[in-house]
């Protein structure tokens, strides 16, 4: 085959069956340019930025046609590329369609469950959120529940719990927090039914045990 | 309206000619603040500020990597922290340059090349934040435009340098110190019209006639976020359902009619205060800062206009310190001489 066809056009439009929206975008905006660039008249307006008229030749300087051309492109990929992204509903960084705070993901009681990690003391064995910030920074309380879970299930959920006791004990000793020193840490799904005075912070509803390594290396699940 | 008298008012948005002083400003303001940002968060800041040194994620476990897109298609990988020092030094010290616009072109593409790996880095462990992408977009602009031609040294050294008068002269108003300027106003716009039609597409108006908001604002003191809420306010506003609610239905209002703002001078006057307004009171009562967006939002001021006032007052205040010494002085000579009885006149010294 070294003539191409028709399929390859139809392929091109519908690639693999699917409507390819990237494919009809670009294109949409190709005829828009199209359109544009048919019309004389439309033409003169849109280089319009580049002439001056006449009288104004010592008080304006027109932009060059690259100029303009490359402020076109730079708009058309950062409004294009986020608008393309709202379309299909999904985020490329540093593209987005924006989705925080979008989503009802609570019942109406407001009931919620995260993974949060508990520091086990040794002599005597006591168990305390660490649900400070700086016990595990950089990672934050919202990053750690979504870089855990993602691990959850999977050989890497010790090296990942390890990796969180190292750096708990490394930021205890180079001073940025004071908690205790611990023997473990234990990973547990939790659940609260939240109230207007945050009262069960320490009381939630359930606490379900994932996992737990230990300052030794040795991990549980 | 005719295709081309709105090509036309299209063109008069994006390209009126105007002189560079505004997008110059709007430089310094941009990077001058993002530069003070984040040298001095980490350090005045300890309880959130250490999200803004990238250099901690170095040392993070690759079992926690997922990059995001830009990140996973260049195929960039985390660096050790030593790497990400230099790399946050040197975008630092860009920030600075872009800032006082001295190799402006240089300064410029490295703040946002660099700033893209450095802000891609914390959104690659874990979960993506929005609280840059606005800044990220405006520095792509800023180092696209022409932005060092005013209010900055090469401005200076350009000055100095010029053979000729014209060359010596300021830049010409053109078209080139609108467009970077209402670019930002327009991703600015997009960003929170997004944020408002993914909250309609995905929960619809239950977004406001439900106890979401509640919830929202009470989860916040779990202990869920990436910062803790600034005050206890949100408990406040939790114990209300209705106070709640408003709250949500203001919170859409604004996202979604911001817009407007790109239109209506007017409108500006509220919706820009009332963006920053809501931004601060996320902060305040459920914990993620959006420092960055609400510093952006600065683009909306025109800081030439503000700088000529300001100027204007200072000659009115100058102007009238001089009227009010000359009149001073006319009132000193024309009060007389008190005639003090058998008083001898010092004789003249000349």
């Amino acid at each position: 085959m070294s003539k191409i066809g028709p399929q390859f056009f139809a392929g091109l439009l519908f690639a693999d069956g699917v409507f390819n929206r990237k494919l009809i975008f670009g294109v949409c905006v190709l005829a828009l340019l199209a359109v544009i660039f048919l019309n004389r008249e439309l033409r003169a307006v849109f280089w319009g930025p580049s002439r001056v008229a006449s009288g104004d030749a010592s008080t304006v300087r027109p932009m060059p046609r690259r100029r303009l051309l490359a402020a076109y492109a730079v708009a058309a990929v950062i409004i294009g590329g986020s608008f393309y992204d709202f379309a299909a509903d999904r985020e490329t960084w540093p593209f987005s369609q924006y989705p925080m705070f979008s989503f009802i993901d609570a019942p109406p009681d407001g009931k919620f469950t995260i993974l949060r990690l508990y520091g086990v003391t040794p002599q005597p064995s006591v168990e305390f959120p660490l649900d400070r910030n700086e016990y595990l920074e950089p990672f934050d309380n919202s990053r750690l529940q979504n870089a855990l879970e993602r691990n959850i299930g999977q050989q890497q959920l010790a090296i990942a719990l390890k990796d969180c006791l190292q750096r708990y004990d490394a930021l205890r000793a180079s001073g940025v927090h004071q908690g205790p020193v611990l023997q473990s840490l234990r990973l547990y799904r939790v659940t609260w039914t939240p109230n207007p005075q945050a009262s069960n912070l320490n009381a939630p509803d359930s606490r379900e045990f994932v996992g737990e390594v230990f300052e030794n290396g040795s991990s549980e699940r | 309206m005719s295709i081309k008298s709105i090509l036309r008012r299209w063109n008069h948005f994006w390209f009126e000619p105007v002189a560079p002083d505004n997008l110059g400003l709007c430089r310094i303001i941009l990077y001058g603040s993002m530069f003070l940002f984040y040298v001095f968060t980490p350090w005045l800041f300890k309880s959130w500020g250490w999200h803004e040194d990238f250099a901690l994620w170095g040392n993070v476990s690759r079992v926690f990597w997922r990059p995001v897109w830009l990140l996973a298609t260049l195929h960039l990988p985390p660096l050790p922290t030593s790497y990400l020092l230099v790399i946050q030094s040197v975008w630092r010290l860009a920030l600075f340059l872009s800032c006082v616009g001295l190799l402006t072109r240089v300064s410029t593409a490295v703040s946002f090349i660099f700033g893209v790996y450095l802000m891609g880095l914390p959104n690659s462990f874990g979960r993506t934040h929005h609280l840059d992408q606005l800044l990220i977009w405006a520095f792509l602009v800023m180092a696209v435009s022409r932005c060092g031609d005013a209010w900055s040294i090469d401005a200076l050294v350009r000055k100095a340098r010029g053979r000729t008068a014209t060359a010596r002269q300021d830049p010409l108003p053109s078209g080139e110190y609108t467009w970077p300027v209402h670019l930002i106003w327009v991703i600015s716009a997009m960003i929170y019209l997004e944020a408002g039609l993914s909250k309609l597409r995905h929960s619809g108006i239950s977004w406001v006639t439900t106890d979401m908001m509640r919830n929202y604002l009470m989860r916040a003191y779990y202990h869920v976020s990436d910062s803790e809420p600034l005050t206890s306010w949100g408990l406040f506003i939790a114990q209300s359902h209705h106070l709640a609610k408003l709250f949500a239905a203001g919170a859409l209002m604004l996202e979604v009619g911001f817009v407007i703002a790109l239109f209506s001078r007017r409108s500006r006057w509220v919706l820009v205060p009332g963006v920053v307004a809501m931004q601060t009171g996320i902060a305040a009562l459920m914990g993620p800062n959006f420092y960055q967006m609400i510093m952006c939002q600065a683009m909306w001021v025109p800081w030439d206009r503000v700088v000529r006032w300001l100027a204007g007052r200072v000659d009115d205040l100058a102007e009238s310190g001089q009227h009010r010494g000359i009149e001073r002085a006319g009132q000193v000579a024309a009060i007389p001489e008190p005639q003090l009885p058998d008083t001898p006149k010092a004789p003249s010294t000349r």
